[in-house]
């Protein structure tokens, strides 16, 4: 753990002051933040969990989805030390390939019923298990399993998922870095008339940071997935892919002694193109881009209490494109005010 | 949804007795009106 207690001093944070509410706090992703110092930065970079202490951590909050859904969110795991190394276990945190789902469920417009899980279940039992040590620099590793086999509120169906994701990552006293494979993802959900299956064939997820000063850092990650979606009477057949990618610029201050203020800057880009075979059908494009701003402050209020908020907001280039709306097989694209992909900051 | 430039924000506040810690939060995304609430609970050995 020394790499982040070197880059962000300033922003540090006390271990027992870090879980995913204070990420929330921050307007920061639930699975890690590339410059606000946490325990939950391991699920982004496992090399992270090099040095942390022994510990458990429970999770709860409101599900993590654009619109209306009130669904609760529960995760929670527990960190131990073997010798030199250690080891963590997570039970039922948001993966990648479950973001993935919601996405697609939200953006498949053919997929009929189209939101909140309609057509794509999620798995019901994610598992994360870490190792992470250190020799000449911090490593990790982390594979994450989904399988799971329930019942529909349809007689007789079920919604099978399974997704296996490994990462790895390494970490310096100035840079580190990550990179993350799906080896495989596929969700079926067995309907009345039909069923729906999503294969992700392949997703590719890489970034890293460098610290410039110990106050300063620039980050960039980079994700890309293909993925095929229908339903097995042939009346949908998507073939899509899906790129994210974001470089930003964090600082970081100590106002006092006794409190720790922070400034980033990102350029995001997201987009989602997904062609269904079917002629009859619509093609789905999604396109956002957009430049949010993230300001925060965490105080100490006594030995034992610490109170922290942050705002965010997207300024200069935002900019959204979609075919969301278009009745017939036509591409053409409309400047939309709905599609959100994966934005983390609005999806909060 | 939210539109693009919807502003999000958010507070916390963390608690330390002995070996545990309890965080809690509210955000809340003002252009859509989409809030939420987290709440952990950690212990230390």
């Amino acid at each position: 753990m020394r790499l982040g207690l070197l880059i962000l001093c300033a922003f540090a944070v006390n271990q027992v002051h870090a879980s995913r509410a204070r990420l929330r706090a921050f307007n920061q992703d639930a699975n890690g933040s590339f410059y606000v110092q946490d325990t939950r930065n391991m699920f982004l970079n496992p090399a992270f969990m090099s040095g942390q202490g022994e510990s458990v951590q429970l999770d709860w909050g409101k599900q993590e989805r654009t619109g209306t859904s009130t669904s609760a969110e529960a995760e929670g795991g527990y960190i131990q030390k073997m010798g030199n190394l250690n080891m963590g276990i997570q039970l039922g945190r948001v993966n990648d390939f479950s973001k993935d789902i919601r996405a697609y469920n939200a953006k498949l417009s053919d997929m009929t019923t189209a939101v909140n899980g309609g057509d794509f279940s999620e798995g019901q039992n994610n598992l994360d298990i870490l190792f992470a040590g250190q020799s000449s620099m911090d490593w990790g590793a982390m594979l994450s399993v989904t399988r799971s086999k329930t019942a529909t509120a349809v007689a007789d169906k079920q919604a099978e998922v399974q997704a296996f994701e490994a990462r790895g990552g390494v970490a310096t006293k100035n840079f580190d870095g990550f990179v993350s494979l799906m080896l495989g993802a596929e969700t079926v959900t067995e309907g009345a008339a039909t069923d729906a299956e999503l294969e992700q064939k392949f997703a590719l997820l890489f970034g890293g940071g460098f610290a410039i000063t110990p106050q300063q850092k620039i980050y960039a990650r980079l994700r890309y997935a293909t993925f095929d979606a229908k339903k097995k009477d042939n009346s949908v057949d998507y073939d899509g892919d899906d790129i994210e990618a974001r470089i930003g610029f964090s600082r970081s201050k100590n106002m006092d002694k006794n409190a720790r203020f922070f400034s980033a800057v990102e350029l995001d880009f997201q987009k989602l193109d997904a062609d269904d075979n079917k002629t009859t059908n619509v093609d789905e494009k999604y396109e956002v881009t957009s430049l949010p701003i993230t300001l925060g402050i965490e105080a100490d209020a006594n030995s034992w209490l610490r109170l922290r908020g942050s705002v965010k907001q997207g300024i200069l280039l935002g900019r959204t494109k979609s075919t969301a709306g278009v009745a017939t097989g036509s591409k053409k694209w409309e400047n939309s005010t709905t599609p959100q992909l994966r934005q983390e900051w609005a999806r909060c | 949804m939210g539109k693009l430039n919807d502003t999000s924000v958010a507070a916390g506040v963390g608690a330390v007795l002995n070996n545990f810690n309890a965080d809690m939060a509210l955000v809340q995304s003002v252009g859509d009106d989409h809030g939420r609430g987290e709440f952990s609970l950690g212990y230390n050995f």
